[in-house]
C-alpha cells in the first residue's frame, strides 16, 4: 500500500480545536461582539488599486457590518486616502456612483464641494453660515493603508496595530510586487442568507473539492499519489492561514479550454509546472513542484487566492448575523491581445461556476447548524484554517473586551 | 446586444451576431440562462470548430484598437467562451444541480480598456 500524501504543517496549532460549537456563534448577541470587537478593530480589504489607477480615481466601498460608506480616492499627490462618504454640511451621502475619476466631489444636496484630498473647497452661499471655519470641515478621514494591489481600512479611532503588524511579516513582506501589471477582470457581488463565518469557511479548506466540484473542475487538483487531494503545505498565523494546492499535472482540458488557452498564459483550472524563480516567497511558500494555487485567509473576512498568472480577493461581509454580502474580485495580467482577454474571460466564468457550487452549501449549512441537531462541527487537519479562524475570532473578542 | 458586421472571412457566422455577440459578462450570463439547451448546443457546435481560426485572427489585433468588425467577432468569441461550460462539461442542460442560483449574481462593469491598462 502506498504511503499517504503528507501535508507540511507550519505554525502554532496549540490553540486550534477540532470541534467547534457554532450555533451559539450565530446569534444576534454574538454577532454584536464580532461587529464591535472584530470588524471595528481589524484591517479590512476595501478596494483594489485597479480601481484607483490614476489621480482622481475613486471607489465607494461600503462596510456593511458597521453600516458605513467609504470614499477611497487617489489624490493629486498620488496618495490613497479613505474618508467617510458623508457630506459635512447635513450628512447626506456625498458620492452616489460606485467608481470613477474626478477633480473634486460635489454634494448633490447643497453643492458643498471637496478636493480629492478631502479638503472642503467651497460652501455655497457661504455668507449665510455664521462662525463656520472651512478648514475644520474637510471630509472625515478613515485609516487606510495599501498592501500590494489591495487597499485596507481600519475603522477604529486609533488602530491597535499597523497593517504590517496586523498581517505579520510572512504576509506583509511575502508577496512584494506579485500584482505588478495585474488588472481586475471580474467583479461580482451576491447576498446570501448565511453567516459570514460559514461563507469565509467555505473557501478556507480544500477537503471538499473532490466532492462538490465534480460538475465544474473534476480533475484540477491532486494526482498520482494524492487521491484525497491533501494540501502540500498549510500554515497558520495570528491573523492569517494559508495553504497550497496540488495542481493535477494530468488535467484534461475541455474543448473550449484547449482552444482559448492556446493563446494565453496558464490560467485556472490549468496548472502546468512552473519556474517560480521570480515569484515572491509568499507564493507557493514550500515551492511545491506540482503547485496549483494558494488560498490565504486574511482574518477576518478575506480570502486571497494567488495563482501563477492571476489572483482573487473574495471578501465576506456580514449584514446581520444571518445575511452575508460576498464580493468576488478576480485579476489577471494586463494584456492588449484580444485572444488573451478571451482566455481570461473563459477562466473567470469557469471559476464562477465553481464558486456557485461553494455558495450552494452556505445557506443549507446555516439552517443545519441553527436546527440544533448537532452539538458541534468536526474539523480535520486539512481544515486547519477553519480551526484557526475560530481561534482568531475568540482571541480578538477576548482581547477587545471593554 | 450588438448587431455589427463581422470581418469578411467570418461572414458565415453573421447570423449568430444578433443574439450572441454580447458585450459584457452579465449579458452573456443572462443569455446562457435564457436559452434552451438545444439553442446553446447549436451555437456551441457552430462556433467550436471556428474558435482556433477566430483566436488566431484576433491575436494579431490590439484590444485597445479593434475595428467595429473585429469587436463584433471578439464579442461573439467571448460569448462562446463564457457559455461553453454546460456543453464542454456535459451538464445536459444550461445549468446543473448543486449550483447556487445564477440570479443572485450582480456584475460591476469591467471596461474592455481596463484589461490593457495595468494599475499604477
Amino acid at each position: 500500500m502506498s504511503k499517504e500524501f503528507q501535508t507540511v504543517f507550519v505554525g502554532d496549532f496549540s490553540q486550534c480545536k477540532n470541534t467547534v460549537a457554532l450555533k451559539e456563534r450565530f446569534t444576534p448577541e454574538f454577532y454584536k461582539l464580532e461587529k464591535e470587537r472584530i470588524f471595528r478593530k481589524a484591517w479590512l480589504v476595501a478596494a483594489s488599486m485597479t480601481d484607483l489607477s490614476q489621480k482622481g480615481s475613486f471607489y465607494i466601498s461600503d462596510i456593511p457590518p458597521l453600516k458605513v460608506s467609504l470614499l477611497i480616492v487617489r489624490g493629486e499627490d498620488d496618495q490613497i486616502r479613505a474618508f467617510h462618504n458623508v457630506c459635512r454640511h447635513r450628512g447626506d451621502k456625498l458620492v452616489q456612483t460606485q467608481s470613477g475619476t474626478t477633480r473634486s466631489f460635489t454634494c448633490a444636496f447643497h453643492a458643498w464641494s471637496y478636493s480629492t484630498s478631502g479638503k472642503l473647497l467651497n460652501i455655497t452661499d457661504a455668507t449665510q453660515f455664521n462662525g463656520i471655519n472651512k478648514e475644520e470641515y474637510g471630509l472625515v478621514p478613515v485609516h487606510c493603508q495599501v498592501w500590494e494591489d489591495a487597499v485596507f481600512v481600519c475603522l477604529d479611532d486609533t488602530p491597535q496595530e499597523t497593517l504590517e503588524q496586523f498581517l505579520g511579516p510572512e504576509i506583509y513582506h511575502g508577496y512584494q510586487g506579485f500584482s505588478k501589471d495585474r488588472v481586475k477582470i471580474a467583479d461580482h457581488k451576491l447576498v446570501l442568507k448565511t453567516n459570514w463565518n460559514l461563507a469565509t469557511n467555505a473557501f478556507s479548506e480544500g477537503y471538499h473539492n473532490l466532492y462538490i466540484h465534480k460538475n465544474t473542475v473534476p480533475d484540477y487538483q491532486g494526482g498520482a499519489g494524492n487521491p484525497d487531494r491533501h494540501r502540500p503545505y498549510l500554515e497558520v498565523g495570528r491573523h492569517f492561514g494559508r495553504y497550497s494546492t496540488h495542481g493535477n499535472q494530468n488535467h484534461k482540458k475541455t474543448p473550449t479550454e484547449a482552444a482559448v488557452y492556446a493563446h494565453s498564459k496558464p490560467l485556472f483550472p490549468w496548472f502546468p509546472a512552473l519556474d517560480m524563480t521570480n515569484y515572491p516567497p509568499g507564493i507557493n511558500p514550500s515551492r511545491f513542484s506540482q503547485w496549483g494555487f494558494d488560498i490565504v485567509h486574511i482574518f477576518p473576512n478575506c480570502i486571497f487566492g494567488p495563482q501563477a498568472n492571476s489572483h482573487t480577493f473574495m471578501t465576506f461581509w456580514p449584514i446581520d448575523h444571518e445575511t452575508t454580502e460576498i464580493r468576488n474580485w478576480r485579476f489577471a495580467y494586463g494584456t492588449d491581445n484580444p485572444a488573451d482577454a478571451i482566455a481570461q474571460a473563459y477562466s473567470v466564468t469557469r471559476a464562477r461556476e465553481v464558486i456557485r457550487e461553494d455558495m450552494n452549501t452556505m445557506e443549507t449549512t446555516l439552517k443545519g447548524i441553527n436546527s440544533g441537531a448537532i452539538p458541534h462541527i468536526v474539523l480535520s487537519q486539512q481544515e486547519m484554517l477553519i480551526q484557526n479562524h475560530y481561534r482568531a475570532v475568540d482571541a480578538m473578542i477576548e482581547r477587545n473586551k471593554p | 446586444m450588438t448587431i455589427g458586421q463581422l470581418p469578411k472571412n467570418f461572414k458565415d457566422l453573421q447570423h449568430l451576431t444578433e443574439h450572441w455577440a454580447l458585450t459584457c459578462e452579465e449579458d452573456r450570463f443572462n443569455r446562457l440562462h435564457s436559452v434552451s439547451h438545444q439553442e446553446l448546443s447549436d451555437f456551441y457546435h457552430e462556433m467550436l470548430p471556428k474558435m482556433p481560426v477566430i483566436l488566431e485572427h484576433l491575436s494579431k489585433c490590439k484590444l485597445s484598437a479593434l475595428s467595429n468588425e473585429d469587436l463584433t467577432l471578439y464579442n461573439l468569441a467571448c460569448t462562446m467562451a463564457e457559455t461553453s461550460h454546460p456543453m464542454d462539461l456535459g451538464w445536459g442542460a444550461t445549468d446543473f444541480p448543486g449550483a447556487y442560483t445564477w440570479r443572485a449574481f450582480q456584475f460591476a462593469t469591467i471596461s474592455q480598456s481596463s484589461r490593457a491598462k495595468p494599475a499604477i
